[in-house]
C-alpha cells in the first residue's frame, strides 16, 4: 500500500513539474527555464530520415551526426539569451505557444535519485497573422531529484537530459525559435 | 500571367539594379523556371562521401524533378530520375541508404542502381515477352560532374564541363574544399527544413548579401557575445576586437569591416570579409568549448592550410558564403561550422534547405565532432531563425498586386566591380554590396528567355 502511495506521489511531482516547465515555456520566462536544466545537461534531437525497411531503426541520427538540438547548458543558455535580445525577429512580436504534455511513464534512472521519464508532447505555434506550427513528439528525460525530500523551495528537480524525437522528417517551420 | 520574355526583361532590369517583386510569386514564372533554369544548370546532388561503396544511394531533386543518386559499380555516380517508366512513381522513398535494386511499389517493376530495368512482373503472360527491357530503364540525367567531392548534374547537352561553368569560382571554393590533403567529407546527418520564400531569395543571399548580417544576425552575435565580469574585457565574437559594453554588439560596424565580393557570369558569387589570425581563432576560443576544439584545429592547420592555398585565399574572402548558380550554398568556418547545402524549390512560395557539416578528411574526430555540434547550435538555431522570419515575411508581403509590382532596389555597390590585383574574376572591392546579386539575375534572365537551350554566355 505504502509502495502505491509513494510510486503516485513520485508521480504527481514529476507531473506537476513537468507541467510547470511548459508553463514557463509557454510564459516566455526561458530564464526560468534555464534554472530547471541541470549543469550537465544534453538536450539532444536528432534529425529524422527516411530509411528503407531493412535499415527501420536507423530513422534517427546517430550520436555525433548532425542533429536539430546538440546542445549544453552554455548553448542552451545562448538560445535563451537570444530570446532577450530586441533585435531577434524570429521572437518579435512573441509566438503564441502552448505546450501540451502527456503519456507520462516513469521508471527508475542509472543513478540514485533518478528517473527515467518519458512523455508526449504537442506543441502548437501561433504567430503574426496566421502562421501555425504544429510539432509533436516524445522526450525521453533524466531527471534528477534534487535535495533529500525532493527539494525545499524549488521545484524539486532538474532535467539532467532530455532526448528529442520530434516526428517530422523535413522540419515544417521555417525556424525551431521553440524548446520541447 | 504567362511568363514571356519582353516582360522578364522588365522584371529583371539587372542594369539599373531593378528586380520585380513578381519574380518570386507568379506561378507562371515558376513553371518557366523549373522547365528553363534547373534542368539546364549544373545542380548539386550530393557530396561523394555520402555514397562510400557501390549501390549507396541518396535521394534529392534538381529543381522540381525527383532524383535518385546512386554509386555504380565502378566507382561512378549516376543519378536518373526518381519516377517509374510505367506510371511514375517513386521508385525509392528512402532518404539514402544502400539498395542494388528497387522496387516500383506500384507493380513493381525493378531497377538497379544504374536505373536498368531488371525485372518486370508477368513479363511473359501480361506483355508476351514483347516489352523491351533495355528501352525502359529509369530516365538518365545524362551529366554527371564532381569537382572536389561536389557533385553536380545537369540535363542540358550544351552546357560547358562542371569546371568551364564554376571558371573563376573553383578558386573560391576551394577555400573551403582544399583546405588540407584528403579533401573533405560530410558528417552524417543533415538538417531540412521548408522555408516559406521563394527560392532566389536564399540564392541572391548567398551569393552576395553580408549585409543582411549586420541587423537580421544581431541578435546571434549578441547571445553569443561572451558575458564577463568585467565589460571591458568582452570581444566580438566575429572579429575579436573589444567590445566595450558586455554583450551589446556593434555588429553594423563589422560589417564595415575589409573583405570582396566576387560575381561570376554564370550566376555564382562569393561575399566575404578577410579573416584575421585573431579573428579566426580569438572570438571562437572564447564562445564555449566546442568552438575553442575548433579554434585550436584551426591555429594547429593554420600553416599547412596557408601553404597550400596561400595567404590571400586562406585568409580572404571565401571564407564566408557563396552560390554555384542556381542553389548550391556555402558557410566556411562560421562560428566552428563548415556548411554546404542547397535550396530546392518547392513552388513558388516556399523552398527547402537541406544542410550538411562539412568537414577535412583528415580532421582528428573529435574536432569532427565539435564541427558537428557547433552546426546544431549556429546555422540552423541562432542564425536560420532570423534569415526565416525574413523569408517568410518578403513572401507574405508580396501577396498583394501592388507590392508585388515594384521595383527592388538592387543598385548598391553598382560600378565599383573589375579585376582585382589579388582575387580572380570580377570583384567588388567591399564585402557588402549588390553585384553579384545583379549578375545572379542577370543570368536567371538569359536561362528563362532562352527557350530552347541552354543559354551561352555573350560578352558585354
Ligand atoms: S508505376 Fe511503377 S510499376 Fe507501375
Ligand atoms: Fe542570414
Amino acid at each position: 500500500m505504502s509502495a502505491t502511495l509513494d510510486a503516485l506521489a513520485l508521480r504527481l511531482s514529476i507531473e506537476e513539474f513537468l507541467y510547470l516547465e511548459a508553463e514557463l515555456l509557454d510564459d516566455h520566462r526561458y530564464d526560468d527555464w534555464l534554472a530547471l536544466l541541470a549543469d550537465d545537461i544534453h538536450y539532444w534531437a536528432p534529425t529524422q530520415a527516411n530509411r528503407l525497411r531493412r535499415d527501420r531503426g536507423r530513422e534517427a541520427s546517430a550520436p555525433g551526426e548532425v542533429a536539430l538540438f546538440d546542445d549544453d547548458k552554455t548553448t542552451l543558455g545562448w538560445r535563451v539569451r537570444q530570446m532577450g535580445v530586441v533585435t531577434h525577429w524570429a521572437e518579435d512580436p512573441p509566438s503564441r505557444t502552448r505546450h501540451l504534455v502527456s503519456n507520462i511513464r516513469i521508471a527508475p534512472g542509472e543513478a540514485a535519485g533518478e528517473y527515467a521519464v518519458r512523455s508526449n508532447f504537442l506543441c502548437y505555434r501561433n504567430r503574426l497573422r496566421d502562421e501555425v506550427d504544429l510539432w509533436a513528439g516524445e522526450r525521453h528525460d533524466v531527471l534528477r531529484r534534487v535535495g533529500e525530500d525532493g527539494g525545499t523551495d524549488g521545484p524539486g528537480w532538474l532535467i539532467a537530459r532530455r532526448a528529442i524525437t520530434l516526428d517530422q522528417n523535413v522540419v515544417l517551420s521555417k525556424n525551431l525559435s521553440v524548446f520541447f | 500571367m504567362g511568363a514571356d520574355d519582353t516582360k522578364l526583361e522588365d522584371l529583371v532590369r539587372w542594369r539599373e539594379g531593378l528586380v520585380s517583386g513578381e519574380i518570386f510569386v507568379d506561378p507562371g514564372i515558376h513553371r518557366q523556371e523549373t522547365e528553363r533554369v534547373f534542368p539546364r544548370a549544373w545542380n548539386y546532388l550530393v557530396h561523394e562521401s555520402q555514397l562510400r561503396q557501390p549501390g549507396d544511394f541518396v535521394t534529392t531533386f534538381i529543381g522540381a524533378d525527383p532524383v535518385l543518386v546512386a554509386r555504380q559499380r565502378d566507382g561512378s555516380i549516376a543519378a536518373m530520375l526518381n519516377s517509374c517508366r510505367h506510371r511514375g512513381m517513386a521508385v525509392c522513398r528512402a532518404d539514402a541508404g544502400h539498395s542494388r535494386a528497387f522496387t516500383c511499389p506500384f507493380h513493381g517493376w525493378t531497377y538497379d542502381e544504374a536505373g536498368r530495368l531488371i525485372n518486370v512482373p508477368n513479363l511473359e503472360n501480361g506483355y508476351r515477352g514483347q516489352l523491351d527491357t533495355g528501352a525502359w530503364g529509369l530516365t538518365p540525367v545524362p551529366r554527371v560532374e564532381g569537382y572536389k567531392g561536389l557533385v553536380f548534374a545537369t540535363f542540358s547537352p550544351d552546357a560547358p564541363s562542371l569546371v568551364d561553368y564554376l571558371g573563376e569560382m573553383a578558386w573560391y571554393l576551394d577555400c573551403l574544399l582544399d583546405r588540407r590533403e584528403g579533401g573533405t567529407e560530410v558528417t552524417g546527418g543533415v538538417h531540412k527544413i521548408r522555408m516559406h520564400g521563394n527560392w532566389k531569395l536564399i540564392a541572391e543571399q548567398f551569393a552576395g548579401d553580408n549585409y543582411h548580417a549586420g541587423i537580421t544576425h544581431a541578435s546571434a552575435a549578441s547571445a553569443l557575445a561572451p558575458v564577463t565580469a568585467d565589460p571591458a574585457g568582452a570581444t566580438d565574437p566575429i572579429s575579436a576586437d573589444p567590445v566595450p559594453t558586455g554583450r551589446a554588439m556593434r555588429f553594423t560596424t563589422a560589417m564595415a569591416r575589409p573583405g570582396r565580393q566576387f560575381s561570376h557570369r554564370q550566376g555564382h558569387g562569393v561575399a566575404g570579409f578577410f579573416t584575421s589570425d585573431k579573428a579566426l581563432t580569438g572570438g571562437l576560443r572564447q564562445m564555449a568549448r566546442d568552438q575553442a576544439v575548433v579554434a585550436d584545429y584551426y591555429e594547429a592547420t593554420d600553416v599547412e592550410v596557408t601553404n597550400r592555398l596561400g595567404a590571400e585565399r586562406a585568409k580572404g574572402p571565401s571564407g564566408t558564403a557563396g552560390l554555384v548558380f542556381p542553389t548550391f550554398i556555402y558557410l566556411a568556418g562560421v562560428f566552428g561550422a563548415s556548411t554546404i547545402g542547397v535550396a530546392h524549390p518547392v513552388g513558388p512560395e516556399h523552398f527547402e534547405l537541406w544542410r550538411w557539416c562539412l568537414v577535412d578528411a583528415a580532421a582528428p574526430p573529435e574536432v569532427k565532432a565539435a564541427m558537428v555540434r557547433c552546426h546544431a547550435v549556429w546555422p540552423l538555431g541562432l542564425a536560420d531563425a532570423d534569415d526565416g522570419e525574413n523569408w517568410s515575411a518578403v513572401q507574405a508581403a508580396l501577396q498583394g498586386p501592388m507590392a508585388r509590382r515594384q521595383l527592388f532596389n538592387y543598385q548598391m555597390g553598382m560600378g565599383l566591380a573589375g579585376p582585382d590585383p589579388v582575387y580572380p574574376g570580377t570583384v567588388s572591392p567591399e564585402p557588402i554590396g549588390e553585384e553579384p546579386q545583379r549578375a545572379f539575375y542577370r543570368r536567371w534572365l538569359e536561362y528563362m528567355t532562352s527557350p530552347d537551350s541552354w543559354p551561352e554566355v555573350v560578352a558585354d
